[in-house]
């Protein structure tokens, strides 16, 4: 007659796995210097997760600053280069056609041009751009000191100083302040005003930051060439982007005479950066990643040596009830604990390299949040993966096997 | 009552052509309450024997039973289940975990059942006092004497308050005074709380003292002295 006498589990298995967990620490700490190599692997790898991470949505982050500071409603327009034997493609013209255009809220024409700029005994060779007085609004360029241009400038040897240039043209330890005459294209020109600092928009032509500004009417004087090169647009914030660049674009292609110009709005570069930013992102998880696969490989060889130097403890465990469950549990446990606890110093370590990365850089630095359960949920992975192999070896022995220490 | 029974139990080591016959056909019964020696010439197949009697190992063939459960087929986490409630084992090497405390050593059979650590060690020391080793509950294996060392195994053996303590040469590494202490703790273990005992033994003497041996030979139980009950 076989009798079934049951075994009564119903003791919380939340505390059994207490338990077990706490007996994994202290195994752990009995074979302290091998599970520190393998625990610093692990730290590593996480590290190189969490840093690369953060690194990279920080670079994005600080890319993506560069917009917010115009807005992203701005298009360009420029002249196809690559065809530059045709005459003047960009005329005054344009820019009232342009500005009925719906969706367009403003149109400034721009002409770039290169010259030396002297103040005293300082040459200095300087972008300098020939705008509208409504160039200043759209791109939200604020004066600093004096003023920026205006409609009455229109025909006076005036200038308007980015703020870098500014300081790049600094004598004797004055920066050039309103009032002061630049030399440019043979012609003195006054300083009317210096912008406040801003930084560089991508889609622009020009870094704001670093230009001479003169009145688009008076670019003559300052070069042989002064030509429209670009003309710049605010759409309207509810216009959709692609309608804006499209109608623009079919502007210069009508007519009998179609002129060949590159359309660029702030949201295809702000698109086409984030893709960037995103496969950046992802190259260098994927460098962490294959760093955190060498600290599991790590991991996996303290286990396996465990599993083989504890065979008597293992056969131990099993004659006083171990099942093979449990032993399987305990190495995964130790797996854990190591690749967590590795895990964890890795992601501040990680943090920390960011950041400073970040300050660098000259970068806004800010956590990545989500590199943070990546960075330890992938090394806990790693150390499940790795440790589930040696755990199982370890679970399959046979405990007459394994007291014997074979 | 039986708590364990053979019945015709084969087992052999090793694989096919280098396989060694262990035991051969072996067959007897454990009463409850006994007090078991089981002797022989080295080699005979005392300790499979004992083994098999600890589902610890299975019967290549024959019947094994154990409180009436046949067992020689049952799951892994079966055997595992009988051995942490129905048996204890005390080995000749001791076979302490050297990390751990006495207490926690004699603690570690209530891992696996899910008792709550602190009645586990309330219970563990409970048991060390009372096989004489109240005083050393935190004392690691390494500070110990053999014969404290096997005390220690002895009270982790009978802590889980098992039907069925079996013992494998528990005196082989003791000297001769310190073996008598641990045979008497046994006998005395037997006396107050009802265990059954089986041991296996070279000594001609402590066998003397049990109730019942059992002689094997050439992985036979010996005719003659099988069936001896006092």
């Amino acid at each position: 007659m076989r009798r079934v006498r049951p075994i009564d589990d119903g003791e919380s298995g939340g505390r059994r796995w207490r338990a077990l967990a706490a007996d994994a620490l202290r195994n752990l700490g009995a074979m302290r210097q091998r599970s520190l190599l393998a625990l610093l692997g692990i730290a590593i790898g996480t590290a190189a997760v969490v840093a690369l991470i953060s690194i990279g949505e920080n670079a994005r982050e600080h890319s993506m600053r560069q917009f917010l500071a115009m807005g992203a409603d701005i298009l360009t327009v420029q002249k196809d280069f690559s065809l530059s034997s045709r005459p003047a493609a960009l005329n005054r013209a344009d820019v009232d056609r342009l500005r009925a255009l719906p969706g367009v809220e403003k149109v400034a024409p721009l002409a770039m041009l290169g010259v030396e700029i002297r103040q005293g005994r300082t040459r200095l060779p300087s972008a300098v751009a020939g705008v509208t007085p409504e160039f200043f609004a759209l791109v939200q360029a604020k004066a600093a000191q004096g003023r920026t241009l205006t409609e009455g400038d229109r025909a006076a040897t005036v200038v308007v100083l980015g703020a870098g240039l500014a300081r790049r043209l600094t004598e004797d330890g004055h920066p050039p302040v309103p009032g002061a005459l630049l030399r440019m294209g043979g012609y003195n020109h006054t300083v009317v005003g210096v912008l406040a600092d801003s930084t560089p928009n991508p889609v622009l032509p020009l870094d704001v930051d670093s230009t001479a500004f003169v009145p688009l009417s008076g670019a003559r004087r300052v070069s042989a060439n002064s030509d429209i090169t670009n003309l710049v647009v605010r759409k309207m914030s509810i216009a959709a982007d692609q309608d804006v660049r499209q109608s623009m674009a079919g502007h210069f292609s009508a007519g009998a005479h179609p002129r060949p110009v590159m359309v660029q709005s702030a949201r295809q570069l702000i698109a086409a950066m984030s893709d960037q930013a995103r496969v950046h992102t992802l190259l260098l998880a994927a460098i962490g990643g294959v760093s955190l696969i060498v600290g599991g490989v790590g991991v996996m060889n303290v286990m396996l040596m465990g599993v083989v130097e504890r065979r008597r403890e293992i056969g131990l465990r099993m004659a006083l009830g171990a099942r093979p469950i449990d032993v399987c549990a305990m190495f995964l446990a130790e797996a854990l604990a190591l690749s967590l606890s590795g895990g964890m110093a890795g992601a501040l370590l990680g943090l920390a390299a960011a950041a400073v990365y970040a300050w660098n850089a000259g970068w806004a630095f800010a956590p990545s949040v989500p590199s943070l359960p990546l960075g330890l949920g992938m090394s806990s992975g790693v150390g499940l993966f790795f440790g589930l192999y040696p755990a199982m070896q370890a679970s399959r022995l046979e405990p007459v096997a394994a007291l014997r220490g074979e | 009552m039986t708590i364990l029974a053979l019945d015709g139990v084969h087992k052999s080591h090793g694989h096919a052509a280098g396989a060694v016959q262990v035991l051969r056909d072996v067959s007897l019964d454990i009463r409850q309450g006994e007090v078991c020696a089981i002797v022989g010439a080295s080699g005979s197949g005392k300790s499979t024997l004992l083994s098999l009697m600890g589902l610890l190992d299975r019967p290549d063939s024959g019947r094994l039973r154990f409180e009436g459960e046949e067992v020689g087929a049952a799951s892994a986490d079966r055997l595992a289940a009988l051995r942490n409630r129905r048996i204890g084992f005390v080995f000749q090497s001791f076979h302490l975990l050297p990390r751990l405390t006495a207490l926690e050593n004699v603690a570690l059979p209530f891992l696996y059942r899910g008792v709550p650590p602190r009645l586990g060690r309330d219970r563990a020391a409970a048991m060390l006092e009372r096989v004489g080793l109240g005083d050393r509950l935190h004392h690691r294996p390494e500070e110990m004497s053999g014969g404290q060392r096997q005390r220690v195994a002895v009270a982790r053996a009978v802590v889980g308050d098992p039907a069925l303590l079996l013992a494998d040469e528990p005196t082989g590494n003791l000297d001769s005074a310190t073996a008598r202490q641990i045979i008497d703790l046994f006998f005395a273990l037997n006396a107050d709380l009802g265990v059954t005992v089986a041991l296996v033994t070279h000594d001609p003497a402590i066998a003397a003292r049990c109730g019942r041996r059992l002689v094997m030979r050439d992985g036979r139980l010996d005719g003659a002295a099988s069936g001896a009950v006092p």
